[in-house]
């Protein structure tokens, strides 16, 4: 479903050259929930941003669906850390941007929120503003707003980086289960090992200087996963320590946690 | 971005730019020659270079500008002078400074330039009372800055000198003087515009030299190229003083890091 | 000996017995009580001084003052020059902002329009507005329309630059975000760049307004034949120090009033920005 070849990117900046990806190589099927995985400066936001088409690959290509991305691409979804819901709309109206753009009539409209809303548990939350909600529920507001479109494939850039250990696992315990629903192909970009493994398919571990792809591991664990009894599988622990052991080369280039 | 986008992209900007303004004097240049246009009503650019020209050689610009710059000086001097005094004073004995806080904020409502006529009044055409009209001016803008400064220090701060052994005096030369001082520098840089606005008001009123004076000169025989080329000092002189501020302003402060 | 280190904490803490509400309230009370004293005082002194200390010439007394002011009030005569400045700063508001808000929001969502011209306004903006009051004379006579234009382009300038700001401003993640959703430029303009911007614009609406006051006023006292500026100038040339006080006074008033009014509106307009 989407295709990588040789892909570099070069930011060039006074006399500097940045390389962020150097010759990526990577497919990712469809219904696949595939992680990020690496230190900061090591290019995954920057794939994901090319993936996006917010940016443009400097060498190599990017097929998504057997086309090349030329400009923004419409057909995925994409969380991001930092909330962007619009401060001065409800949760109602925040989920319901994407409906207006694509004019939806307003029965229609409403129905389908209200659905959503409901999806990521936060009925009885649609009326208030962003700033009256906790972070978590800012979190699910904004997740329901990337799925009401229905893209096809979803991109979460560190999604749940700013929220509290508990909360973490909670949400990705939401996510997992939104994903069996909804059967969507997710990349999630995190710096958190643990959390790659208890969501993904499959984990692409980056290194940093320059930005270039270290290991792509299948993980067998069980799906049915349960996020927070899955560390206690006795795989578990084989595959952390295999993933941590190709992450540690980068310990000191940057953060991994 | 990459930088080799953003160095081309400025020099098109740029150049758009001059290019906007040099067509758009051509174009008034050229009506104006062609009798399209009512020159005394709307006067072209050669008229105007010309006035300046005549003005500069007569040597009746410098005078003019002179008479204003020394205004503003010595204005700025006195009112910096009393409104940092006075800041500091009330900064520290906050009943007086409550108390009289309402007057200051009603007379600061008053628009300065409505005190000019009350300057007027009192000290005549001359120099001086342009000078006080100033004073008061930046007075106002100081106190009030530097009042916020000498507030704002942090009272941990002082208690932790004052455990230290510090007395009163040295507390303030080592710590509230040096906070309030980036206030101060801010007051005086809000109060530059204004005081321009001050010293050429006066000087449209009532006035025998300066800036304001040569722009009311020239309206009043409906000289309307006279009265541009004086706008067109003005605004140099203004920027010029602008700029002049920002880098005192930055050399003061190139020990803070952005 | 022991040397105990003293914290910070227990600093303040010791300072901390008195019980909060009851001394707030006293002290607020007396606050008040000291203002009007002073107020008083001033007033008082002013009296006495005027005639023995001062000639009355330069600076007149309250009581003549208050009397001049019951005298244009109670003839009306006061009315027909505050319904100019008035109209003059409403009508010159209502102009400014409309031409503020349009240019702003279109030159600060063009990237390329925007970073061309602004900087031509902001180097016009370094003329002193005021020294444009003799050439609007010129060009639009002695009565309200050059006060008018005034006013127009001291508003503009203030409630441009906060428009340009405020689109320039606007996150540009919202952006990205809407635009990966699908949403055009139109609906990235109507759904993010407007409502994000209008804090800064009613910000800058806010401060349009004393300034616009003051706007007129100052044209008025430099060429007019109405208007609360033209009372204080024209006194002046009469060499009236009482009347010249009295329309200073009103003035004042005026300026407080105007600012008290915008600051209640401000808070109502925007509900959902409470902690930024």
């Amino acid at each position: 479903m989407i295709d990588i070849q040789n892909l570099s990117k070069v930011f060039r900046s006074g006399g500097t050259t940045h390389v962020a990806l150097q010759k990526v190589n990577l497919k990712i099927n469809k219904g696949e929930f595939v992680s990020f995985v690496g230190p900061s400066g090591c290019g995954k936001s920057t794939l994901l941003n090319m993936i996006a088409g917010l940016i443009q690959p400097s060498e190599g290509s990017l097929l998504y669906e057997g086309e090349p991305v030329v400009g923004i691409n419409q057909k995925v979804g994409y969380m991001t850390q930092k909330d962007t819901l619009l401060p001065w709309r409800t949760t109602e109206a925040n989920i319901s941007v994407p409906l207006e753009i694509r004019k939806i009539s307003n029965a229609e409209k409403k129905e389908k929120v209200m659905r959503y809303i409901d999806m990521v548990n936060l009925r009885g939350f649609e009326n208030h503003y962003p700033m009256q909600l906790s972070g978590g529920m800012r979190k699910r507001a904004a997740l329901a707003r990337t799925l009401i479109y229905d893209p096809d494939t979803i991109l979460m850039d560190e999604p749940f980086g700013a929220l509290d250990a508990q909360l973490k696992l909670v949400m990705q315990d939401e996510l997992l289960r939104i994903w069996r629903e909804t059967q969507k192909t997710i990349i999630f970009v995190t710096h958190d090992l643990g959390e790659a493994i208890n969501l993904s398919d499959r984990v692409v571990v980056f290194g940093a200087k320059p930005g270039r792809i270290r290991m792509i591991k299948k993980i067998d664990l069980p799906r049915s996963r349960d996020v927070f009894k899955v560390r206690f599988h006795p795989h578990y622990g084989e595959i952390y320590e295999e993933l941590w052991d190709v992450l540690e080369q980068d310990v000191g280039k940057g953060e991994v946690v | 971005m990459e930088s080799t986008e953003v160095a081309a992209y400025r020099k098109r900007v740029q150049i758009t730019r001059m290019i906007v303004i040099a067509v758009l004097l051509i174009i008034w240049e050229v009506t104006a020659r062609a009798g399209v246009m009512d020159v005394s009503w709307s006067s072209y650019p050669s008229q105007i270079f010309g006035q300046l020209s005549k003005w500069a050689m007569e040597g009746i610009l410098w005078v003019h500008i002179g008479t204003t710059l020394n205004e503003m000086f010595w204005g700025f001097l006195l009112g910096s002078a009393m409104g940092i005094v006075s800041a500091l004073i009330n900064g520290r004995a906050q009943t007086l400074e409550k108390t009289l806080n309402p007057y200051i904020l009603a007379i600061y409502s008053v628009p300065p330039v409505a005190l000019a006529p009350l300057f007027i009044l009192w000290f005549g055409l001359g120099v001086t009372g342009k000078i006080f009209l100033i004073a008061s001016i930046v007075f106002f803008l100081v106190y009030l800055n530097t009042l916020a400064g000498v507030k704002e220090v942090d009272q941990d701060l002082i208690d932790s000198m004052r455990i230290m052994g510090a007395d009163e005096k040295t507390i303030y030369t080592r710590v509230i003087i040096p906070n309030a001082g980036i206030w101060i520098l801010t007051g005086l840089k809000q109060a530059v515009p204004k005081a321009i606005t001050g010293a050429i008001a006066a000087e449209m009123m009532a006035a025998k030299s300066g800036m304001g004076y040569l722009i009311m000169e020239s309206s009043s025989m409906l000289d309307i190229g006279g009265v541009l080329a004086s706008l067109v000092v003005l605004l140099i002189v203004g920027l010029a003083l602008t700029e002049l501020v920002s880098r005192v302003e930055r050399f003061l402060l190139r020990w803070k890091t952005a | 000996m022991k040397n105990e280190a003293v914290t910070i904490e227990e600093l303040h803490s010791v300072q901390q017995v008195k019980p909060e509400s009851y001394s707030v309230t006293k002290n607020v009370n007396r606050l008040w009580m000291n203002r009007i004293l002073i107020g008083v005082v001033f007033l008082a002194f002013w009296q006495f001084a005027s005639g023995r200390l001062i000639k009355p010439f330069w600076v007149s007394d309250p009581y003549s003052i208050a009397l001049r002011l019951y005298e244009w009030f109670s003839t009306g005569f006061i009315w027909i020059h505050i319904q100019a400045t008035l109209s003059e700063m409403l009508i010159g508001l209502a102009l400014g902002s409309l031409l503020a808000v349009i240019g702003g929001l279109l030159l600060g969502s063009s990237r390329f329009l925007g970073d061309v011209f602004y900087p031509i306004i902001l180097g016009l903006y370094s003329v002193p507005r005021i020294a444009l009051v003799p050439l609007f004379v010129v060009w639009f006579g002695i009565g309200m329309a050059s006060k008018v234009v005034l006013v127009t382009v001291v508003v503009f300038f203030l409630v441009f630059f906060n428009a340009f700001t405020g689109v320039r401003d606007v996150d540009q993640d919202l952006i990205n975000t809407l635009r990966i959703m699908g949403a055009s430029k139109r609906d990235i303009f109507l759904k993010v760049i407007i409502p994000g911007a209008s804090r800064w614009v009613f910000t800058g609406l806010r401060l349009a307004v004393p300034y616009s006051l003051m706007g007129a006023v100052t044209g008025e006292i430099i060429v007019a034949n109405q208007g609360i500026g033209y009372l204080v100038s024209w006194s002046s040339g009469m060499f009236d120090s009482t009347g010249m006080m009295a329309a200073l006074f009103i003035l004042m008033i005026c300026g407080v009033v105007a600012d008290t009014i915008v600051t209640r509106v401000e808070s109502k307009a925007l509900i959902w920005k409470r902690n930024e």
